[in-house]
């Protein structure tokens, strides 16, 4: 955001809270972030960090219960405080989304066809031998074979991957800005999983959008983003640029994920400790109880504000502040967390928390 | 299996099904002594004749003293070729009585059958929409009163308020007023509104519970990323699956209500149909027209079954034409 | 899966329990042997030395009569006792737990307490009560608390104060009284027992024939499976109320006939629950190793299908009832019912003609039956709730 003067989306200050029986959990919160035209960019993080609310959030698609704050401007516009029926007109035509398990995402009485065309047809008054040979031809090119007799199929007659080629195919069909995909592949077979990522990178260069990518895969970062933030406990981390994260990762949390893939970190696997209780966060940095360099400053007040450690790299990490000396954490980095896992054990995916 | 195989194959059964039956009122008839003979007989013992003659003679004329095998085929005969005899009773062809009945059956029965399907899954998926809400709690407590309530002891009551104290309906059906008119309408209007009472109560509750769980089905939130409105939403991604289960739901309501309470609600409201043909039948001891109403019946009652299995199998893709 | 969660009744292992063999029986089948004895010499003794005239128990100096109906009533009553009351009692932890899930649902409590209520009534009531007689001098009787013009009713024979022309209802006569003079709420009192005897009968009748009929078409499969199944859809599609009339037109039918026909055509849906259970269950994991260690069928079934389908069945059968009690009453009520037999149905009919100015005679039985019917949908939707989730979506 300080890089360039517009881009594409610009999330600042979001913050989403659920009112459960047990009192008020903030998934997300005040997270900051950008997407660019035609980048991608990932967001990562463990299984119940906040990433899956944070995109949902974005077009304010949370369950009924969530409320959402902050602000999200979207080519110049605010979606958060413009009004549903705006809102809705934005949704799946210019900002769409692809779900995690498309097991269920697609409605079992409905003709895949069907489903596709409605995207369209609910944004557009496109005639239905029009918006039929459109989708048919948005099929094609997901990569579906007999695109026009799969046309007409139920989804209980797909597989999981022709399922979110279907999905992909649906978000599409409005030629979006930007596509947010949730977990695209986690449900996929493994071999599936690369055809659906590299059918997306394909798509966003064809169509020039940008992608906001959730996953917790830090080898599918290291293939297809352009820029990272990492998210921890409903609060951004780190954020930056692929090569500056990878390579120089500012904030304990990314080394520690990244000493999780094989062949990056080295001998140990795994962080140890649990995320800590969403209904009652704990002081300080929210890392601190599982940071191998906690000082008591962390244990204290809010969350660290964000560091600008590189330009266009932030770190959340109160020993970036200019009054302090960073080099503690340079040496200590590459010290052993304390895993007796060996990382062959591990699969690619890295995190072995609690997935 | 295709489609067309699997409804073949599932009316045959139908026929079957009706088949057995009808073999089963065959066999309760042939196993019992006919009342008409005995009719005959007491008839001829009181004005001085011969009882056993007179039997024999009702027995012949009936074809009774045919071995068993030629009266089943006789019977199975007639009852497929609606050849359903003489309503005694009413001097007129059991068909005839029975369509006339039906005339008036069919006025009550339209009504009640649309406002169920229209009614019962809108308020059930409005319900589930709101669920816990006072709007909830009311059509629950509703949808249980109906279910619960005796549709005779309920057309009772109704009756006695607005056809006694207030008297906007007549106390007994009056039959002299065009079927599309305002009297009609306002005279059904309570019978409609008893059996109404009585189906919607099920099919309220199968679509509120059922759509309850749709709601919040993955698919709903891709919908909702779609840009589907949320009236849209509930139209079609929450309606159509929910209809699935209700369609069993809506016609075995209807078809047992039917079967069961149309009878009642025909006595107690004074409505000369199908449920009323029967009972005076039963009373003026009409074989033919008894078993001509219980054939119907059965017939109507098969035929439900039949459409309840189709509209299901019609409604859900997912089914295989080979698991039924 | 057996042993992990065994507070749920479903998945406890019976065996620990009841610790029977086949051969050997239990304490509770032993209790229902030793029970069913003293019935069956009773009955025996009623049909062949007493014959028809002679009351059963006249030689206690009593008009009090048994029929048919009651003996097997007795009979249902001392099964439930031992194989589902004493169950309960003998396991009190599993009981408390049922109780904690059930007690949550207030209105299902209140339901239990009406049925209580009604179970009470129906048992001992005609014991300590006379039945409801005819006396024609005391008939239309208003309600205590309510009254009714004078004229309706002769002013010498009101029971009550006549008060400015209208007679007023007394303590004599709670609910008032028919036309014939008989008292309302005796007769619905003896309505509870038809109530009673009907659904005791009847549920035992179709749990019955539904194990036997779901277990056996699960083991045996092939054609016997087929052909089972294929008769459970001709029952299913059975229009039950029209064939009682047909029956009832050729050969007249009382109640005894009217629990047989209905409880014949009431057990399909059961049938086709106990056997896809059966079918699941006989997978599970334990069973396997029963059979392993050489279980037969017969061992199987009674150990683990029985018990592990038990609480469907038993909330399958509580939604069926309300269906037997109301078919009851509307034959009654079209006077097609036993006459001899004082139910619910049976007052509403004869109180129909003096609804505009005696309504508590339709009232009083219709808002009975209407609780009753009420309390027994209530119990059995918490039921479904408390013993089995998914009852709700396999039952259909």
């Amino acid at each position: 955001m300080t890089d360039d003067a517009s881009p594409l989306l610009a999330v600042e200050g979001l913050t989403t809270t659920f009112d459960t029986d047990d009192g008020q959990l903030v998934a997300v919160d005040g997270i900051e972030f950008t997407v660019e035209a035609g980048e991608t960019v990932c967001l990562v993080g463990e299984s119940g960090s906040g990433k899956t609310v944070a995109t949902e959030s974005i077009t304010r698609i949370v369950d009924s219960p969530g409320s959402v704050e902050g602000s999200v401007r979207f080519g110049g516009r605010d979606l958060l405080s413009m009004s549903e029926p705006e809102r809705r007109a934005i949704r799946g035509y210019e900002i769409a989304h692809v779900f995690q398990n498309p097991q269920d995402a697609l409605n079992h009485c409905y003709t895949v066809g069907w489903q596709v065309v409605e995207a369209l047809q609910v944004h557009e008054d496109v005639a239905d031998e029009t918006a039929r040979s459109r989708a048919i031809d948005l099929l094609d090119r997901v990569g579906l074979a007999n695109a026009s007799t799969l046309f007409d199929d139920y989804p209980h007659e797909l597989s999981g991957g022709q399922k979110q080629r279907v999905m992909i195919a649906m978000a599409l069909i409005g030629d979006p800005d930007l596509l947010i995909a949730d977990e695209p592949t986690t449900a996929l077979d493994v071999t599936v999983q690369a055809q659906i990522l590299r059918l997306l990178d394909d798509l966003r260069r064809e169509f020039d959008m940008g992608i906001l990518l959730v996953t917790h895969d830090l080898g599918v970062v290291a293939a297809v983003a352009d820029r990272v933030v990492v998210m921890y406990a409903g609060k951004v981390m780190e954020r930056g640029s692929v090569l500056d994260v990878f390579e120089r990762p500012a904030h304990p949390y990314t080394r520690g994920l990244l000493d999780c893939l094989p062949g990056v970190g080295g001998t140990e696997g795994g962080i140890p400790g649990t995320l800590p209780d969403p209904l009652d966060p704990p002081d300080g940095c929210r890392f601190a109880a599982r940071c191998a360099y906690a000082e008591d400053a962390c244990r204290t007040g809010e969350q660290p504000a964000e560091i600008k450690t590189d330009p266009g790299h932030h770190a959340s990490c109160i020993h970036y502040r200019p009054d302090r000396d960073e080099s503690v954490l340079e040496d200590a980095g590459r010290e052993p967390t304390g895993s007796d896992r060996g990382a062959d054990e591990l699969p690619n995916d890295g995190v072995s928390t609690d997935d | 299996m295709g489609f067309g195989t699997y409804v073949t194959a599932r009316v045959m059964w139908a026929a079957v099904v009706s088949f057995i039956i009808v073999t089963i009122t065959f066999l309760l008839l042939a196993a019992a002594p006919n009342p008409d003979v005995q009719r005959a007989a007491t008839q001829a013992a009181l004005q001085g004749g011969d009882p056993a003659a007179a039997a024999e003679r009702a027995r012949e004329l009936r074809g009774l003293n045919e071995p068993l095998h030629v009266r089943y085929l006789d019977y199975l005969r007639s009852v497929y070729t609606l050849d359903w005899g003489w309503a005694d009773s009413r001097s007129q062809p059991v068909t005839t009585a029975l369509a006339e009945g039906l005339y008036y059956t069919a006025q009550y029965s339209v009504p009640w059958t649309i406002l169920t399907i229209l009614l019962g899954p809108l308020v059930g998926v409005y319900s589930a929409a709101n669920m816990y809400s006072w709007k909830d709690h009311l059509a629950t407590g509703f949808a249980f009163f109906g279910y619960a309530i005796p549709n005779f002891f309920f057309g009772i009551i109704l009756l006695l308020i607005f056809g006694v104290w207030l008297d906007v309906i007549p106390v007994v059906y009056d039959t002299s007023v065009p079927v599309f008119s305002v009297a009609n309408a306002v005279q059904l209007s309570i019978p409609v509104f008893v059996l109404v009472t009585g189906s919607i109560g099920a099919v309220m509750r199968v679509s509120r519970n059922e759509s309850a769980e749709f709601q919040h089905a993955a698919f709903m939130k891709t919908a909702k990323a779609k840009g589907v409105s949320p009236l849209r939403a509930y139209a079609y991604h929450v309606m159509r699956p929910t209809l699935v289960p209700l369609s069993t739901t809506i016609v075995g309501q209807l078809l047992a209500l039917f079967l069961g309470s149309s009878l009642l609600v025909e006595k107690v409201f004074g409505i000369p149909g199908l449920g009323r043909v029967t009972y005076n039948a039963l009373i003026a001891q009409d074989t033919n027209l008894v078993l001509g109403a219980t054939l119907a019946f059965t017939f109507i009652a098969v035929f439900g079954n039949l459409i309840e299995d189709l509209v299901f199998t019609v409604l859900d893709p997912r089914i295989s034409y080979d698991d039924r | 899966m057996g042993t992990q969660r065994s507070d749920r009744f479903d998945e406890v292992e019976w065996d620990e329990i009841s610790r029977s063999r086949w051969f050997e029986p239990s304490r509770n089948t032993l209790g229902v042997v030793l029970c069913t004895l003293p019935i069956a010499v009773l009955g025996f003794y009623d049909w062949q030395v007493l014959g028809e005239r002679t009351a059963t128990f006249a030689f206690v100096g009593t008009e009090w009569d048994l029929g048919g109906i009651d003996y097997l009533f007795g009979f249902t009553l001392v099964l439930f006792a031992f194989y589902l009351v004493a169950p309960l009692y003998q396991n009190p932890r599993m009981t408390r737990y049922y109780w904690r899930q059930f007690k949550r649902n207030r209105p299902a409590v209140v339901s239990l307490g009406w049925l209580g209520v009604v179970f009470v009534g129906g048992l001992f009531g005609p014991l300590v009560m006379s039945a409801p007689e005819q006396s024609v001098l005391t008939g239309y009787q208003p309600p205590v608390f309510l009254s009714i013009d004078a004229a309706y009713v002769d002013a010498q024979t009101c029971v009550g104060d006549v008060v400015s022309g209208r007679c007023q209802g007394t303590w004599q006569h709670p609910l008032g009284t028919t036309q014939g003079g008989k008292d309302v709420l005796a007769s619905i009192i003896y309505g509870m027992t038809i109530s009673m005897q009907i659904a005791f009968i009847t549920t035992t009748i179709v749990a019955a024939i539904g194990v036997s009929v779901g277990t056996v078409s699960a083991y045996a499969g092939g054609w016997v499976d087929e052909t089972l199944m294929r008769l459970v859809d001709v029952v299913l599609s059975f229009p039950t109320l029209l064939m009682f009339l047909l029956i009832l037109y050729i050969y007249g039918a009382g109640l005894g006939m009217f629990i047989l026909i209905f409880s014949l055509f009431a057990w399909g849906g059961t049938a086709r629950y106990v056997r896809s259970k059966s079918l699941s269950v006989s997978e599970a994991e334990y069973v396997m190793a029963g059979r392993l260690s050489g279980a037969n069928t017969t061992q199987v079934v009674r150990r683990h299908v029985v018990p592990n389908t038990a609480s469907s069945i038993i909330t399958q059968l509580t939604l069926l009832v309300p269906g037997f009690l109301l078919a009851e009453a509307q034959l009654a009520f079209l006077g097609l019912g036993d006459s001899e037999v004082p139910s619910w149905g049976q007052l509403i009919s004869a109180g129909q003609s003096d609804l505009s100015f005696a309504p508590w005679i339709v009232l009083a039985p219709g808002f009975v039956l209407f609780l009753t019917i009420l309390a027994f949908n209530f119990l059995g939707d918490a039921l479904l709730d408390a013993l089995n989730p998914e009852a709700e979506a396999e039952t259909e």
